[in-house]
Formats: structure tokens, C-alpha cells, sequence
């Protein structure tokens, strides 16, 4: 954990110098590259993992979603 | 709680009013959308409620697999057959310039294999309808300053949950990083089905309960015009009754667990803690249209769950009007502490925690999926279809297979 922290920290620091105009920010507003592609596909691939895996949380959302099953 | 009585059909009978509802509320505001663009002078000012995007997607879920905590057969371990039905709403809409709001409603429609003895009586585990309503809304206080509030409710025939938080966003560098925090809450409430004096529901109108607190951190930035990288922190404290009532547990098993003199319901501590480091990484390929993305995730917890899971996605745009969509994804996690298939007559301790949940074992899962996505109108263009289909299928190393297929349809007002 602590060497990816550190990774984090590194690519914030160096990437702190770089600067895209918003004009040159078309590629970044494409459909496939924003933070959620799709929000209900995002979220019935989250619910198939939060009710069948022990690493969940972090999210802001129900225990259940289908089953009520999450510890 | 049992399917066929009247209670769940007028349950179902509600619930069938939500995407109505819904459909009145968009069409309403999609009709007022088209008033306003018969006088674009007085539309670029006017302050008002605008539906902008709508999606629909409609979910099929076929699980195959088999788990020690489920009585259902034929073995000691158990079936985990299931299938689900999950129609799903989405309506981003804006209030004013600077206020906007997602609503997001999943039901699920659950038939399973019955993992308990209770279901001759209750049906808790055997059929299962459930829907979630939740709300996002984001306030833009300055140019650089988000406020965002979540809020929402998730109803079970057995079991109630109701969460809220609050977050906080700032852009810095002219937009090119992005720095937020959150906090958020929920509560849990549920009926204690189980082995109680008399039959399997508990004494009056007893309920139990959990609660959790969570907190995260997140940045993002803007690496050059085809890349971004995002890295976030978080952390989840929960309290309460963590069990599921039916999961149970078998007790006194011959060394290969195929006989066992009986099973105890599983036990869990009354406090969990969560920790979770995540990362992606998104780069689109101008020269080919397509677009990669790469994220890992890191969880532990202090029932000793240690959990990496790496997931790679691929777009590629084949038309101008279509792309496809592939994507990878694998998790490993150990299992927790207090895991067995065979309680033994010293670990009968009824405080002791105990679960046979294949869930909470230690597995590689593996997924993979595609996805194809047709642009009905041009893309950029107002009032915008898109449609799409996937499949994606996942696999655990303990003896669990789920197939998932889906087919969406979105619409940008």
C-alpha cells in the first residue's frame, strides 16, 4: 500500500507542471473516456461484485442491492 | 414475505408504478425542454427544470455454483442457483444553472435455489424482489467549487436500508486536477429469520440492525490531451448485526465434509473496518479511435480479507456510429478469519464468529466481457439514441459461474 501511495504522490507531484488547455481537451470529453462510461452498466457490475466478494465498500450506497447479503 | 401472498403482489403492483412515474416525470420535462427551444433567445436564460439524459437497461442474470453455507443440495454444498431480472432507471436532470440531479432506480426481481429450510415457511431466500432509489445532486457553488449530496433508500421484503452523504469537489489548474472528499452513511434494518423458539420468525416484531460510516479521498489529473489518471482512498466502518440470517454453518463433519451431524447459523463480529487504495488510468488512441483503460484496486479489512483486483478495458470505434467494447477484470482475496466448512465441538462457542460463506472464501474471480454500442442519431448531436447489448461472464475459482446479459437504451435531451 505504501508504494502505491507513493506512486500516487509522484504522479500528482510531476503531473502538477502540466497544463492542457481546455481547447485541447476533445479527445478527453470522448464518451469512452469519461469516469463513468455508462452509470447503469457501472452499477449492475458493481452490484454483481458487492454481492458475491468480501472486498467491498468505499461507495455510497445500500448494503443490499438484490440479496441484502453484504457484510 | 412469501411470493404468492397478496402482501407481495401489491408490493409488486408499487413497484410496477415506478417506471411509469418515471416516464411521466421525463416526458413532462421533455415536452417542457421542446417549449423552450421554440424561442432560443429566451432559452440561453432561462432558469429551469431540464431533463438532459435518460437511460434504460434491463439486466439478466443466470448464477451457477454450489457453497457450504447453503442447505439447498444436493450435497453439503449447497446450491447457489439464482437468477435475477433487473430493469434499471437513470434521469440526470437540471434544475438551474447550477444545480443538477441523477436519480437512479434498480429493481431486482430474485428467484434462487433455497438455501434454507426456512423458505417452506417464508420464502425469504427462495424468491426475493427488491428496489433501491438513489439521488445524487450536485450544486456549483463557484466556478471551481462542487458541493455534491447523496441520498436513497433500498427496500427488501425482509430488509430496509436508508443512506446520505455529503462531498465536497475543487478543480485547480484551470480544470486540469480535480480534488474531492466525501463522507456518507447508512443504516440497515432487517428481520432475523432464523432458528428461533417455535419457527423461524422471531419473537414480536424484533428487527436488527447495522450501520456504517464511510469517508474517501480522490484526485484527479490531467496527464496531456489523450490521458488522465485518477487515485482515491477510502475507508468504511461498520457496526451491527453482519450476518445473513440463512447462511449457516456445517458443524461435527467427517474429515472430507460429505457428513456432518448438523449446522449452526454463521456468527460474525459486530464491528468491521474497511480500507481501500484505488487507482486508473484512461488514454484514448487518436490515430485508431480507440480508447484504453486500466484501474487497480486494493482492500483490506480486519477480518484479515486482502483483496487486489485489476481491471482492463478496451474501446475501439469501428464506425462513426458504433464501437466495441471489451473488458478483463480479475480479483483475488483471501479469505476471512473466522472461514470454515467443518466447525468442530471446541469452536461451538455461540459468540465465537464463524461463516461458511463462499463468498467471503479465499478465490481468484475472473470476468470478461464485450459490448457493442450503435449511435442512433450522430454523435454531439442534440436529442442523441444510443443502444447497446453486452454479455459478460464471471467465474470464480470456488465454484461459482454467473452469465450476464443486458441491453441498454440512452437518450440525451
Amino acid at each position: 500500500m505504501r508504494g502505491l501511495f507513493l506512486i500516487c504522490a509522484a504522479v500528482i507531484l510531476w503531473s502538477g507542471c502540466v497544463r492542457v488547455a481546455a481547447y485541447e481537451r476533445g479527445y478527453l470529453s470522448q464518451m469512452t473516456m469519461q469516469p463513468v462510461v455508462d452509470p447503469l452498466e457501472t452499477r449492475a457490475a458493481n452490484q454483481l461484485h458487492r454481492a458475491r466478494e468480501a472486498a467491498v465498500g468505499g461507495v455510497w450506497s445500500p448494503a443490499g442491492g438484490g440479496c441484502g447479503c453484504t457484510n | 414475505m412469501a411470493a404468492p401472498t397478496k402482501t407481495a403482489r401489491r408490493r409488486r403492483g408499487r413497484w410496477a408504478l415506478v417506471p411509469v412515474c418515471l416516464v411521466l416525470f421525463c416526458g413532462d420535462a421533455h415536452s417542457g425542454a421542446d417549449d423552450s427551444s421554440e424561442d432560443p433567445a429566451r432559452d440561453s436564460t432561462k432558469e429551469g427544470w431540464k431533463v438532459e439524459e435518460a437511460h434504460v437497461r434491463f439486466n439478466y442474470y443466470d448464477q451457477k455454483g454450489f457453497g457450504y453455507q447453503s442447505q439447498a443440495g444436493p450435497g453439503l454444498a449447497g446450491s447457489e442457483r439464482l437468477r435475477v431480472y433487473e430493469p434499471m432507471f437513470y434521469v440526470r436532470a437540471r434544475q438551474n444553472s447550477k444545480v443538477e440531479h441523477t436519480v437512479t432506480v434498480p429493481v431486482d426481481i430474485i428467484t434462487s435455489a433455497s438455501t434454507d429450510a426456512i423458505d417452506a415457511m417464508t420464502s425469504a431466500s427462495l424468491h426475493n424482489e427488491a428496489v433501491t432509489l438513489h439521488i445524487d445532486t450536485r450544486v456549483q457553488t463557484t466556478d471551481d467549487d462542487t458541493l455534491k449530496f447523496a441520498y436513497g433508500g433500498h427496500i427488501e421484503e425482509w430488509y430496509r436500508s436508508i443512506f446520505g452523504g455529503f462531498g465536497y469537489t475543487r478543480d485547480l489548474a484551470q480544470d486540469n486536477a480535480t480534488f474531492s472528499v466525501r463522507v456518507d452513511g447508512s443504516f440497515d434494518a432487517f428481520k432475523p429469520y432464523g432458528p428461533w423458539p417455535g419457527g423461524v420468525f422471531p419473537p414480536g416484531n424484533r428487527r436488527d440492525f447495522r450501520g456504517s460510516l464511510g469517508g474517501n479521498a480522490e484526485v484527479s489529473q490531467i496527464l496531456n490531451p489523450t490521458t488522465w489518471v485518477k487515485a482515491g482512498y477510502g475507508i468504511t466502518w461498520r457496526k451491527g448485526e453482519l450476518l445473513t440470517p440463512w447462511n449457516s454453518v456445517p458443524v461435527l463433519c467427517n474429515s472430507d465434509v460429505t457428513q456432518c451431524l448438523g449446522r449452526v447459523q454463521e456468527k460474525f463480529p459486530r464491528t468491521r473496518l474497511r480500507q481501500t487504495v484505488s487507482g486508473l488510468l484512461a488514454h484514448y488512441i487518436p490515430r485508431t479511435k480507440s480508447t484504453v483503460r486500466v484501474s487497480y484496486r486494493f482492500y483490506t479489512d480486519d477480518f484479515d480479507v486482502r483483496a487486489h483486483t485489476l481491471l482492463g478495458e478496451v474501446y475501439q470505434y469501428v464506425t462513426e456510429r458504433a464501437y466495441i467494447g471489451a473488458h478483463y477484470r480479475a480479483h483475488h482475496q483471501t479469505a476471512v478469519n473466522f472461514w470454515t466448512t467443518n466447525l468442530g465441538l471446541l469452536e461451538l462457542d455461540p459468540n465465537r464468529p464463524r461463516t461458511s460463506d463462499s463468498d467471503l472464501a479465499q478465490f481468484w474471480a475472473h470476468e470478461w466481457g464485450v459490448k457493442v454500442l450503435f449511435h442512433i442519431t450522430q454523435p454531439g448531436r442534440a436529442h442523441q439514441h444510443d443502444i447497446d447489448v453486452y454479455f459478460n461472464r464471471y467465474t470464480r475459482t470456488n465454484n461459482l459461474s454467473v452469465n450476464v446479459g443486458s441491453i441498454g437504451y440512452g437518450y440525451n435531451f
